[in-house]
């Protein structure tokens, strides 16, 4: 039971749904799976937009182009052999799959997700409800519905550290090898999200910098020391640009 | 809030508080094959099938599966003859505490109603989200196997699954 829910608002309209976000205690309700485990008390009414977000996934124009309703199950059996590997390692659980939608994973967040790190690097774009232009998902300020995901044309490589296979990864690096640039994303157990863009060939006080701000946003704690996550993700990253 | 939905094969309409959850909507009519794990959508004891899919109901509210089919495992059974699914996990030894079996089961029929080809790493994805902590998961991966053998035969041989 969540028991401080006092009620449920259904919109007509998504913009009705955002003016009823500005009051205190009331987020947005669509898969919902995120917000019924955490029950957070501070919450006392749902707006539920389930019948205002399509949940429809297609391509055009080489762009991968996701409703934000689709639940990572549909998008699992439609997408290219790496983002289903991805979408598997960020949510074992094939019941959860079947309710956790991709906009929730956006929305939440949430830093050790290897699939949010995953649409980073990958240069993912988001339509809002107010606005018909994308917007990078790196200048997303949190703000407005996610009513789209657009995911270009990319050729990311992801790999993760966790205790487990099944754990929640505590560094995860994803590195899109492009041919005319290359974008590096660092989650995990981290402060922030850190983000690198650069040529192919990157000089190396560029990536020195990079690394250091990646050593900055770890900590140390019982995993090991930032200075050696610091050293996990440039090894990471000399593997996955050894092709080059 | 007042919901129509069909469960179990019967069309049922409810009043609920707005933050009830499907598993406590569904154990309040008995239906006790729903269990009450960790209520985080981390155990799958809860798994019901809501259209054809498996999910887990601690993380449903109730207001959402509004004209919705919803099934619990005791729509399997007429309690005297075991569904197929039931009996292979019986026949091998696929349950101990048995509290985790009812989700199991489930997990495995949302499979089965995919379609397609079933093999081991289907299986075992199937079961990805439902967690045992005393049989393991060999055994039921090999009634999940068995049971879609079973099902082939029993369809190949014109009878309902």
């Amino acid at each position: 039971m969540w028991s401080s829910i006092e009620q449920i608002i259904k919109p007509d309209t998504l913009s009705e749904a955002s003016v009823l976000l500005n009051e205190s205690g009331s987020v947005i309700f669509a898969g919902g799976s995120y917000l019924v485990s955490q029950k957070d008390d501070e919450v006392h009414t749902l707006i539920d937009i389930n019948h205002l977000i399509d949940d429809k996934i297609g391509t055009s124009g080489g762009d991968l182009q996701i409703d934000a309703g689709c639940t990572l199950q549909q998008i699992l059996s439609f997408c290219k052999e790496d983002l289903s590997q991805v979408i598997l390692a960020s949510c074992p659980s094939k019941n959860i799959r079947n309710q956790r939608t991709i906009g929730g994973e956006i929305a939440r967040s949430r830093l050790d997700s290897d699939l949010l790190v995953f649409l980073f690097a990958a240069g993912t774009k988001l339509i809002l409800s107010h606005s018909e232009t994308p917007i990078e998902l790196l200048a997303w300020d949190g703000k407005g519905i996610i009513i789209k995901i657009i995911l270009p044309n990319h050729n990311v490589k992801l790999e993760r550290v966790a205790l487990l296979d099944s754990a929640p990864a505590y560094i995860i690096v994803g590195y899109n090898d492009m041919p005319d640039v290359i974008s590096v994303c660092v989650g995990g157990k981290i402060a922030n999200i850190i983000f690198y863009q650069s040529k192919p060939e990157p000089q190396e006080d560029e990536v020195r910098k990079f690394l250091d701000e990646v050593e900055v946003a770890f900590s140390d704690d019982h995993l090991g020391s930032s200075a050696y996550k610091r050293h996990v993700v440039g090894t990471l990253l000399q593997e996955m640009a050894g092709a080059r | 809030m007042n919901v129509q939905f069909e469960l179990n094969g019967r069309l049922v309409q409810t009043e609920h508080e707005p933050g009830t959850t499907l598993m406590e909507l569904l154990r309040s009519r008995e239906l006790y094959s729903v269990k009450h794990g960790c209520d985080h959508g981390e155990c799958g004891a809860c798994t019901v099938l809501m259209d054809s899919k498996s999910v887990n109901a601690c993380l449903i509210l109730v207001h959402t599966v509004s004209g919705r089919k919803i099934e619990t495992l005791e729509s399997f059974s007429d309690h005297k003859t075991m569904h197929h699914i039931q009996d292979n996990f019986l026949h091998e030894g696929a349950a101990q505490c048995g509290y985790c079996t009812p989700g199991m089961i489930l997990a495995v029929e949302a499979l089965k109603r995919e379609g397609g080809e079933i093999d081991e790493p289907g299986v075992r994805d199937a079961l990805n989200g439902n967690l045992c902590r005393c049989t393991g998961y060999v055994k039921p991966v090999k009634a999940g196997l068995s049971t879609t053998k079973a099902s082939r035969d029993k369809e190949n041989a014109g009878g309902d699954s």
